[in-house]
């Protein structure tokens, strides 16, 4: 692949970080760096028209605005900025990664039935779990999967051993402080249940300062058999913030994880999330919400990978787009030979307020089994005229009507939120949103 | 309090409402019947401000105001009630929470106070037993999943909620057992009173068993083409509506 000069300096600047951080790495993360270094090497970041990123062309804001080779401040974030910036109401085991980085001083957690430490420390004291699980994940060619992976920095290694259920939720909240300069962060988490095990896990990205920051995050899940994980996700960076992330799932027989992905705004956003069912008798749920306006971009790709019989996929994203935002949303299901009884379902709607709004969806069904079922469908559209008048036919004025319905459409996805302070929060976003 | 004169509506191009005349004083109790397609219901959304349907000629005055003037929600707050023949399910709005808005807002309008929570749940509580209807049915998402009979009974609750001076019944009985009939049409009796008003679009007589009309009109061809009290109702009943069509369209041809 030819590459650009602004894109060769982007990834000179890569190579050069990519050789300081292994040198300083464990051996076990170190190969896996080193491999993803190479492959990222051969094709380079995704160029404008790459079939995965064309709607999302984001490598062209990172040339344009960020240098990987600057340093990250430090951040400078006090306990009480951390409680400001998190939802103080919901009680949670919180871990907080700054520009990237887990920082235990700000942190605050009990740790009670599982297991929490720095990746970095994982490395050093559980150094077989992390062999068997870092970058694992069969769907490894994502170049920003790629490139977290090359200049792996330290998240969160959280986990949950047999038949241990954690009942407090735990909290990664994600802060980039760019009160001192621009940020490039690129943390690492994992997050590993196994037998029998149960964990709700919520990650929340913040931002405190002006300048703009670029979050390259790569999550990585393990729910072993058995075992129940919720994953959920809120992005509310700010308008100066572009993110990638790459939540990446591996499941065993008989388990079950559910994902809620929450986009509030931000210069760009990718989220991938990619699901591999590596066994039978799985179910694997997808929720999203995307709320933005302004001139904010989010872009959700999700990947489920039925390779085994008798699972089942659920998967519903929603959108409301305000002033001139996009949405861009690719829903893939492969169904591989021998996964027969395969239920997998999918389903994308939004609402566009502007004609300025943009919604791409793209559902990508590839199956190989002749005895499943599955389906899809997508919807785009505006407020249902017919509800609208319903409502002003009752006296309600046509602004609270219309905020009654957008928030009736936001909110149900919410009811697969299972801890009610934090739904409760997000609902109270969400009336906020819809003026209501 | 009504007063509807020449109202001439189209929908597109199409001539729907060709010229309608209607009186109707507090107290009184009107019935509107005709065949399918004669513009019965698009008197009903006219008159409750439905802006699919442009209005191209007449005038409708409502206790000395042009009607016309207003968008739904303010016609809603004067004083008009439409109980909709098809009510639109709406997941994820709660029928009590939007009774609450709908009846707040209708109070602010009537200069009242809006309710206390407690106080809402009161009068909620008082009209609930007057349409037989559940607190468990208006806990739920409005009208989601609702039988037919759920469903109007729930229009009828609306209308005891909101005291509107004139209630227009669109097609309330079509589709409903006899029993969710009696129900609905017991509770229109004891909402009504010598200040306000009802108008029933209906295509059967049935209702008029339960709704005792004082006038009855025919509408055809979007013409009343015929007015006269309860026994034209039953008339009907009888002849169906040929004899009127051939009148009509001997008298328009």
């Amino acid at each position: 692949m030819s590459m650009t000069l602004s894109q060769k300096d982007a990834m000179n600047q890569i190579a050069e970080v990519h050789e300081q951080t292994v040198a300083k790495i464990p051996a076990v993360v170190a190969e896996k760096a080193k491999a993803a270094w190479e492959a990222l090497a051969a094709e380079g970041l995704p160029a404008p028209k790459a079939e995965e990123y064309k709607y999302t062309p984001i490598t062209k804001q990172i040339e344009k605005h960020f240098d990987f080779t600057a340093e990250v401040p430090a951040g400078k974030l006090t306990a009480e900025e951390v409680e400001a910036l998190r939802f103080a109401s919901v009680d949670a085991d919180v871990f907080v990664v700054e520009n990237g980085v887990f920082n235990p001083a700000i942190s605050h957690f009990d740790a009670a039935n599982y297991t929490a430490c720095s990746l970095a420390e994982a490395a050093d004291q559980h150094a077989d779990l992390l062999a068997a699980h870092f970058a694992k994940h069969p769907h490894q060619e994502d170049p920003f999967l790629q490139l977290n992976t090359a200049m792996t920095a330290n998240g969160v290694f959280i986990h949950v051993s047999k038949n241990k259920v954690v009942e407090k939720p735990i909290l990664l909240l994600h802060i980039n402080d760019t009160r001192e300069g621009q940020v490039i962060a690129q943390p690492r988490n994992m997050v590993i249940a196994a037998q029998s095990a149960a964990v709700t896990v919520f990650e929340r990205y913040r931002t405190i300062g002006e300048q703009k920051s670029l979050n390259n995050v790569v999550t990585e899940v393990f729910a072993e058999a058995n075992a129940n994980v919720n994953y959920y996700k809120i992005e509310d960076e700010g308008d100066a913030a572009y993110h990638v992330g790459n939540t990446m799932i591996v499941q065993s027989r008989d388990s079950v994880v559910s994902t809620f992905t929450m986009t509030l705004n931000g210069a760009m956003v990718r989220n991938n999330i990619n699901f591999v069912l590596d066994g039978e008798n799985i179910t694997s749920n997808m929720y999203g919400l995307s709320l933005l306006k302004g001139t904010s971009h989010v872009d959700n790709h999700t990947t489920v990978d039925h390779t085994h019989p008798n699972c089942e996929s659920n998967e519903l994203y929603k959108g409301v787009y305000d002033e001139k935002s996009a949405g861009v949303f690719n829903g893939k299901i492969f169904v591989r030979e021998g996964a027969q009884k395969t239920n997998a379902f999918q389903s994308n709607k939004n609402i566009l307020l502007t004609d300025d709004a943009s919604i791409d969806t793209k559902p990508q069904l590839e199956i190989w089994a002749d005895d499943v079922k599955c389906s899809h469908g997508c919807t785009n559209g505006q407020l249902d005229p017919e509800q609208l008048f319903y409502l002003r036919a009752r006296g309600i004025d046509q602004k609270t009507a219309h905020g009654m319905l957008l928030y009736a459409f936001a909110a149900d996805v919410l009811e697969n939120i299972h801890i009610d302070a934090l739904r409760e929060e997000l609902e109270k976003i969400i009336h906020e949103r819809a003026g209501y | 309090m009504l007063s509807i004169k020449n109202l001439k509506a189209n929908i597109g191009e199409k001539e729907i409402l060709r010229g309608i005349n209607l009186e109707v004083k507090p107290g009184e109790v009107h019935a509107i019947m005709g065949p399918n397609g004669s513009g019965k219901s698009t008197l009903a959304s006219v008159l409750a401000g439905r802006e699919d349907f442009e209005v191209v000629g007449g005038e409708v005055d409502f206790q000395g105001k042009d009607l016309l003037d207003f968008g739904p929600e303010e016609r809603a707050r004067e004083g008009v009630f439409l109980a909709f023949q098809y009510p639109v399910e709406i997941p994820g709005v709660s029928t009590i929470n939007f009774m609450k808005t709908a009846l707040n807002q209708v109070r602010e309008h009537r200069g009242e106070e809006a309710l206390s929570a407690v106080d809402f749940l009161k009068v909620m509580k008082e009209k609930m037993e007057l349409v037989e209807i559940s607190q468990s049915l208006l806990n739920r998402s409005l009208n989601e999943g609702f039988s037919g009979g759920e469903k109007k009974r729930n229009e009828i609750f609306q209308m005891a909620m909101l005291e509107p001076k004139l209630s227009i019944l669109d097609e309330t009985d079509s589709g409903l057992d006899i029993d969710a009939l009696r129900i609905v049409a017991n509770g229109v009796n004891k909402l009504k009173n010598k200040d306000n008003a009802t108008i029933v679009v209906t295509h059967y007589q049935r209702l008029l068993d339960y709704i005792v009309p004082d006038y009855v009109h025919v509408l055809y061809n979007g013409r009343i083409v015929k007015s006269g009290t309860k026994e034209l109702a039953l008339e009907l009943e009888e002849k169906g509506y040929d004899w009127i069509k051939a009148e009509a369209d001997q008298q328009f041809a």
